[in-house]
């Protein structure tokens, strides 16, 4: 039985197979990629590659960003948990981001591009491994590990989750080791999270370049989501040519990891300095130098943005967030006015804290029962479920005052 | 020994000794012992002494030594045998001296695979130090923070097909170390592998095998199964490897009574029994009453109900406590709480679904109750043998109800304690399903062009691979296919459904819409068509709506004291015979059918007593089914002598010379209207029908009298004919074989259909019996009835002859219809000539 006796007997039987009539398309279009890109030939030991090549020198603008730090990446080095982050250089590090033939996960989704860059002698090297075919795997990934050779550290976005599994389980199955095993990862979508995650509604890469590196892709660009298919219809028809977009799609996708891990490592080295007019930013950024436990440094950054003249609401994170860290080096006086103003722009969490304060360690139980009161009256006309949700323990804390107030 | 003087009582009683048609006593064994073996490590057999396992029975050694000796091996010996020890103990030997090594678990449900754990924990916790053990869990309820952790560390995996097929094989390489290290893979209660799942899980393991390859990694397979006729041959499909068979059990048990009790007939006219179900309640409220244990077992959730009322009603309110239903939809806690009174003995008695049938273990019982038989042998003994596990008496006893099967086994309780008949089947190479899985297995891992897929022909897996490729799945580059479409296949294939089609059901519940299951699209106008009663984990639904074009069914749980059956319309377009056989009197042919099916209408059947009690339509489009099947055509001569002796009444009637003006008359009086349903369609195209068969008469003037004859539409003709057609001679032997192929190969009734065709294609407008897979591309279900022919027609004689009934009932033939007129001497005669 051949395949389309197998097809007719199959469908006899109600399964549908799905074969999609082709149109006949005119062999003149056959389009082979290296007359449409400039590019070289890798060869490996397992047979060879293909390569679109880039260089950007230092100086190159990305945006309105450049794609070169100018402070210490020490900062960022810890942050990433890199050992020795004193001692590590732009050199060591690889910027990758991959094309696939899916989205889903596991090992029949296949990296048919991946866009590596390094620093190399003072401009930025870009190679786009492109496999012609699948078989090429073996030599792309043998190509690619040679690239990464030496590095110290992978700079992706939402490459913890998507690019490097995808990697390492292509390696695996090519039989060797995948040289991103253990290795300090910059996973930029996280940090972009944290950042930006209260200020913008997405934080795709594509919207990041827009909204902060104010960069506007040009005419070639495809939207991610066709990659898949284009690659898949490349396979059938042997046309190169919608191939093109994709190319410029990763290359613009890993100049930008350069120029924001470039904003980033700048930032961790001196927050302070970011020049930006969002309350918001600030609040973000105060959050991060806290958690990486300079509270001081977070204070002079709560401060700046405490000083922008913004609308109330902005600011309602950035004056709880100032005065919690008041109020864990016991300075009360320096919170309470916070708190004032928070509990003025209606923050039940402000009112909150000034109960708890109020009730135990300033023992003004008259005050503390006033507050009570003021936060149920705002809870009974609020109409946030959660909110009305919290009702009962101001209840209770309001009995539990009066009974006080009452010995 | 109080359980031995409540059988003395009931062996001197003559009313209850009436009803007994077999009691068998298995006399107590010692059992066969053996040494634990010297190549055990001692760590390992320090903890075995320490758990209690300083001997072993010689089954389980006798698997140690296949094993040592690189065979793979199916358990086949009864309940309780320690199956479960059998394969423990070689798995965790390996895993300590090669400390690398790891092993598979696969069990068919997530309760099962929860207790292997508990007992493999008890194990791990028996070492000094740090375990080399490290067994975990791994399914759909395992949060997912842990799951990094277990592909890390454990060397013994347990999970389940649908699991390792979605979940692992295509993720293979976050389990490098684990299939790496890989040595024994456990297939257990393996006879639940069997049908459309079993073909399924054959072809998982053929992915497992692959994936197991390419890391270097060749394991060996250990399964069980329950006693059924095919053990070894279920393992090598499944495994298809050859398989050492261990059947011959070497522990030891006490005292066995098994039982089987036919209700007393109360009207052989009709072939009516008292019922089963008050039996059941009479006898477990006695040993209730005599403080003994009881477990009964009934099919559905609504006869648990029913028979917990019945016992509760009787019971002494002081006792009314200790008893308990146990089924589905009873909270897990709830579940542990009855486990745990019954284990405790504060609960006497527990009335279970199959809930409770597999593994799950609840102590020592000493007696356990089958109302009804549970539809396969296997599963009754598995049922049977919850009781005396340890070395006490037991007992164990079915009451038959007035099914046919438990009719047919009440007279011959011989299949109960001998060797099984059944047989499970496979095919793992069903086209349909060996699509999905080479999509699957594709994904996994690129295929070479001269690669073996199983035991698939290779031809045949290339032409798979040339149709992946034209359909863009795959790409084909240097001697290699590589998956390229943006899809994950796995993802896509149901282990339970024959195609990639399925149909979603959706209970309605106060709390919104609840999805109960799904099943393939090919079966789903046969088995929840509207207002079809749908049976779902002993659950009874009535089925709103059915949208066959969005696979979407909607449900409402009902209690309903009735079931459903569909009355569905066969027509052959295309046949083809792969092989024949001229015998006796008859041919039997095996080919290739192209069938159009409708279902067109359904009747309602009384739970226990098998009356029909109403009719429905339902209008459903048909749907075409390319299967095989069997089919037996006769020697004309044959049907002349039966005929010639009268025991051929099927032929077309003669209804005289002055039918055609007595029709049109007819017609007339009934305004061209169907009388059935109303309809009034074109005047050529009404039918005017007899309503007590024609041939039932001897006098033809009678049977044409204006009062017997109305006019009816084509639709509401056919079914007043089918309900005729079942009491000829042909179809009553039909429904004796359809009745009993179950015995001879274990699946669901839908699995296969058996019909009567007088005037049939497939002979040049003879008669035939036709049986088909109903399965797209057929699963070697009716091919395996073709070579058992012999077997099965003999197993129908038998059963119709025994049968007390006068002229049919629903244990033998069929039922008898209201005008008499039956069809069990011309069944009879039809079967015995075959044979």
């Amino acid at each position: 039985m051949d395949w389309q006796e197998l097809t007719e007997k199959l469908k006899r039987m109600g399964v549908q197979v799905g074969i999609e009539k082709k149109p006949d398309r005119p062999l003149k279009k056959h389009r082979d990629i290296s007359q449409l890109l400039t590019g070289h030939e890798i060869k490996t030991i397992y047979g060879s590659v293909f390569s679109s090549l880039h260089h950007y020198p230092n100086s190159y603008q990305h945006g309105n960003q450049k794609i070169v730090p100018s402070l210490q990446l020490t900062k960022i080095a810890s942050w990433a948990r890199s050992s020795q982050p004193d001692q590590l250089k732009l050199e060591d590090l690889v910027f990758l981001d991959t094309e696939t033939t899916g989205l889903s996960s596991g090992t029949g989704t296949i990296a048919f591009m991946v866009g590596a860059a390094r620093f190399i002698d003072n401009e930025l090297v870009l190679e786009q491994f492109f496999l012609r075919n699948p078989a090429e795997e073996t030599a792309m990934v043998t190509a690619l590990a040679e690239f990464c050779d030496g590095m110290r550290g992978i700079v992706t976005y939402n490459g913890k989750s998507f690019d490097i599994p995808i990697l390492n389980t292509r390696f695996i199955l090519q039989g060797m080791r995948s040289p991103f095993i253990d290795l300090p990862h910059y996973d930029l979508l996280h940090l972009t999270r944290r950042i930006w995650r209260n200020r913008l509604a997405q934080c795709n890469l594509g919207n990041i370049e827009q909204q902060i590196l104010c960069l506007q892709r040009d005419d070639s660009e495809i939207p991610g989501y066709l990659v898949p298919e284009f690659y898949n219809q490349y396979l059938r028809d042997g046309n190169a040519e919608p191939l093109v977009g994709v190319f410029y799609h990763n290359k613009v996708d890993v100049i930008s990891l350069a120029a924001l891990f470039a904003f980033f490592a700048d930032l961790f080295a001196n927050p302070k300095a970011w020049e930006t007019k969002e309350i918001k930013d600030l609040t973000s950024v105060g959050r991060l130098i806290e958690s990486l436990g300079d509270s001081e440094l977070a204070e002079e950054i709560y401060i700046k943005g405490y000083h922008l003249d913004r609308p109330q609401e902005e600011r309602l994170e950035l004056l709880l967030r100032k005065a919690r860290l008041h109020k864990r080096n016991g300075q009360y006086h320096l919170a309470l006015p916070l708190w004032e103003e928070a509990s003025q722009i209606g923050s039940l969490d402000a009112l909150l804290e000034m109960a708890k304060y109020h009730e135990h360690i300033n023992k003004n139980f008259k005050r503390a029962f006033e507050i009570c009161n003021q936060a149920i009256e705002l809870v009974s006309t609020s109409k946030s479920l959660k909110q009305t949700a919290a009702l009962s323990s101001w209840q209770h804390r309001l009995n539990r005052l009066n009974a006080r107030l009452s010995k | 020994m109080e359980v031995d003087f409540l059988l003395e009582t009931w062996k001197k009683d003559p009313e209850f000794n009436k009803c007994v048609t077999s009691w068998q006593v298995a006399q107590p064994t010692a059992g066969m012992w053996a040494n634990l073996p010297d190549a055990l490590q001692p760590d390992l057999q320090q903890v075995l002494i320490r758990l209690g396992y300083a001997q072993l029975y010689m089954h389980q050694l006798l698997a140690w030594m296949h094993l040592e000796n690189g065979d793979n091996v199916v358990l086949s010996t009864g309940t309780a045998s320690g199956k479960t020890l059998a394969y423990n103990l070689p798995v965790l030997n390996t895993l300590i001296s090669r400390p690398h090594s790891t092993a598979l678990y696969l069990f068919p449900t997530k309760a099962l695979a929860q207790d292997q754990l508990r007992n493999l924990l008890t194990f791990s916790e028996g070492f000094h130090g740090v375990t080399p053990i490290m067994p975990s869990v791994y399914d759909g309820d395992t949060p997912s923070n842990q799951r990094a952790n277990i592909r890390k560390t454990a060397n013994i995996l347990i999970t389940n097909p649908d699991m390792l097929h979605q979940g692992i094989l295509p993720h293979h390489t976050l389990w490098q170390r684990f299939f790496c290290g890989l040595r024994f893979v456990i297939l257990d209660e393996m006879h639940t592998y069997r049908g459309v799942f079993g073909s399924h899980v054959a072809n998982v393991i053929r992915r497992l095998k692959r994936v197991a390859a390419f890391y270097g990694a060749s394991p060996q397979f250990i399964l069980t199964s329950a006693t059924i006729g095919n053990p070894r041959e279920l393992a090598e499909r499944l495994i298809e490897r050859p398989v050492e068979l261990i059947a011959e059990d070497g522990s030891p048990h006490g005292k066995r009574h098994f039982i089987v009790y036919n209700p007393p007939l109360i009207d052989p006219q009709l072939g009516l029994r008292k019922s089963a179900l008050q039996i059941g309640v009479k006898l477990a409220s006695e040993m209730l009453e005599n403080g003994r244990q009881t477990l009964v077992f009934s099919r559905t959730r609504r006869t648990v109900e029913m028979i917990l009322t019945y016992m509760l009603q009787r019971a002494n309110p002081m006792l009314r406590h200790m008893i308990r239903g146990y089924r589905s939809g009873y909270l897990k806690s709830e579940r542990r709480e009855i486990e745990q009174g019954f284990k405790t003995n504060e609960i006497k008695t527990v009335v279970a679904t199959s809930a409770l049938e597999l593994g799950i273990d609840i102590g020592d019982l000493e007696s356990v109750l089958l109302i009804g038989y549970p539809g396969s042998i296997a599963n009754t003994l598995q049922r049977a043998g919850r009781a005396g596990r340890k070395q006490q008496t037991s007992l164990a006893m079915l009451i038959a109800s007035p099914d046919a099967m438990d009719q047919y086994l009440a007279a011959h309780p011989e299949y109960l304690s001998g060797s099984s008949p059944e047989n499970a089947l496979i095919d793992p190479n069903n086209l349909s399903i060996l699509l999905q899985h080479l999509r699957c297995a594709a994904f996994e891992l690129p295929f070479k062009v001269d690669e073996e897929y199983g035991l698939v022909p290779i031809s045949l897996t290339q032409s798979y691979l040339e149709l992946l490729s034209q359909t863009g799945e795959l790409n084909k580059q240097n001697e290699k296919y590589f998956w390229v479409a943006d899809q994950f296949p796995s993802g896509q294939v149901s282990l339970r459904s024959s195609t990639p089609h399925v149909v979603t059901l959706i209970e309605t519940t106060p709390d919104g819409p609840h999805t109960v299951g799904q099943i393939d699209a090919g079966s789903a106008s046969w088995l929840v068509h509207p207002e079809a009663i749908y049976l779902h984990e002993a659950e009874s639904y009535e089925v709103k709506s059915l949208d066959l074009e969005n696979g979407r069914c909607e449900l409402q749980r009902v209690e309903s004291d009735f079931y459903t059956l569909p009355t569905q319309q066969t027509t052959i377009e295309e046949f083809s015979s792969i092989k024949h056989e001229d015998l006796n009197n008859f041919s039997k042919h095996f080919g290739n059918l192209n069938l159009l099916l409708q279902v067109v209408g359904y009747r309602k059947v009384r739970w226990f007593t098998n009356e029909t009690i109403g009719h429905g339509e339902v209008n459903l489009p048909p749907h075409s089914l390319e299967t095989t099947g069997f089919w037996m055509t006769f020697n004309p001569t044959f049907i002349e002598r039966l005929r010639e002796s009268n025991q051929w009444t099927a032929d077309p009637n003669r209804y005289g010379v002055g039918w055609p003006k007595l029709r049109e008359k007819i017609l007339l009086r009934d305004n061209y209207q169907c009388r059935g349903c109303g309809a009034r369609p074109e005047r050529s195209s009404l039918h005017v029908h007899h309503i007590q068969p024609f041939r039932s008469f001897f006098d033809p003037s009678q049977a044409n009298n204006a009062s017997n004859l109305v006019t009816l539409c084509p639709t509401c003709h056919h079914q007043a004919e089918i309900a005729v057609q079942m009491r000829s001679g042909l179809a009553g032997a039909s429904y004796a074989l359809r009745n009993l192929a179950p015995l001879l190969i274990m699946c669901d009734r839908e699995d296969i259909n058996v019909m009567a065709e007088l005037r049939s294609v497939l002979d040049g407008n003879r008669p035939v019996i036709l049986v088909y897979d109903n399965i797209p591309g057929g699963l070697g279900l009716s091919e395996r009835l073709f070579e058992l022919h012999q077997s099965w027609i003999h197993k129908a004689i038998e059963m119709i002859d025994d049968c007390g009934c006068t002229d049919g009932c629903p244990a033998c033939v069929g039922p008898s219809g209201e005008e008499g007129y039956g069809g069990k001497a011309e069944a009879l005669a039809l079967l015995k000539g075959l044979f």
